[in-house]
């Protein structure tokens, strides 16, 4: 029974602190920040695992991850309030080559963060040429070049 | 800025309303992560720290005990007689041994027994010193737990919080 807990908990916990902590945290990923993921999935293996590490309680948390999140799922098709308050909404970055420094602030974003994604993606050199940038759900920068 | 629904691409809506209250409600929760990180430090969440011992003083000697700990771990009650005579013996109810689980006794005790539904623990007397004994512990439930736990007669009821 405490597997199932154990599990659901952990996830819950797990998407609160990473909602609450902001998007750019795992998006934008560093080396530091690799770390700290690396050292949260032990951390939270352990606290799931407990002192059983039979199959059995591997397989009853495996179960209850993928139950929680398909359930989530459905949840998130039903009600889009509830997927916005989850997953966040995409933030506008940049409109018609000009910064929305609250969406940048807000998101702990650089104009740095917007222009190499405007590189990388479109070869965009200056944000004059940028229609819109985009702060995806998935923490991604998605860049629109002005025709 | 200027930011129409009708000039974002497909699929964008405006939200600004939403995000912002969204960042508000993170700045709040990140006071909130140092909040808590500051209360682990002062031990209000066990496992070390001000708040999580009580020392607790009896004619035989005293004790430092957990009062908030956590489950599934390990902790330590450590036991202080007074210089003696005679044999010293440490008493708990078995709701003690049902919230904890008594992975050793340093250094061990001389005797065990029952008496009238409690479980003695019985040490060598010292005439000369405070002798020390720590009991190692490993948390079995977590909740709000209730125990008897003294020296020799002068038993008395303790509670520990065990977190989840």
């Amino acid at each position: 029974m405490d597997a199932v807990i154990r599990g659901v908990a952990i996830y819950f916990t797990l998407l609160v602190i990473i909602r609450l902590s902001g998007r750019r945290t795992l998006a934008q990923m560093t080396p530091f920040d690799l770390v700290i993921v690396l050292v949260i999935s032990e951390t939270t293996q352990q606290a799931m695992l407990g002192d059983d590490f039979s199959i059995t309680n591997s397989v009853l948390l495996i179960l209850t991850l993928f139950t929680t999140d398909i359930a989530l799922s459905y949840l998130k098709r039903w009600s889009r309030r509830t997927a916005r308050l989850m997953d966040g909404a995409p933030t506008v970055l940049v409109t018609n080559g000009v910064y929305d420094e609250a969406a940048l602030k807000g998101s702990r974003l650089q104009r740095d963060d917007v222009m190499q994604a405007a590189r990388t993606q479109q070869g965009i050199a200056s944000v004059k040429d940028i229609r819109f940038a985009i702060l995806e759900v998935s923490g991604n920068i998605s860049i629109i070049a002005k025709e | 800025m200027p930011k129409t629904s009708s000039s974002l691409p497909e699929g964008i809506e405006d939200h600004t309303r939403f995000q912002q209250r969204v960042w508000r409600a993170q700045r709040w929760a990140w006071f909130g992560f140092a909040a808590i990180l500051i209360a682990a430090l002062f031990g209000a969440l066990g496992r070390g720290g001000l708040l999580s011992q009580q020392e607790l003083k009896l004619a035989g000697g005293s004790f430092e005990l957990p009062i908030i700990t956590r489950w599934n771990a390990p902790d330590e009650l450590r036991v202080f007689f007074s210089p003696s005579a005679s044999d010293r013996r440490l008493v708990v109810d078995p709701d003690f041994l049902t919230i904890f689980s008594v992975e050793g006794i340093d250094p061990p005790q001389k005797a065990a027994d029952y008496e009238n539904g409690r479980i003695g623990y019985v040490f060598p007397a010292d005439p000369g010193a405070t002798s020390q004994v720590i009991l190692r512990l490993h948390t079995q439930k977590p909740g709000l737990h209730s125990f008897h736990i003294g020296i020799d007669q002068d038993v008395i009821e303790r509670s520990v919080l065990i977190l989840p």
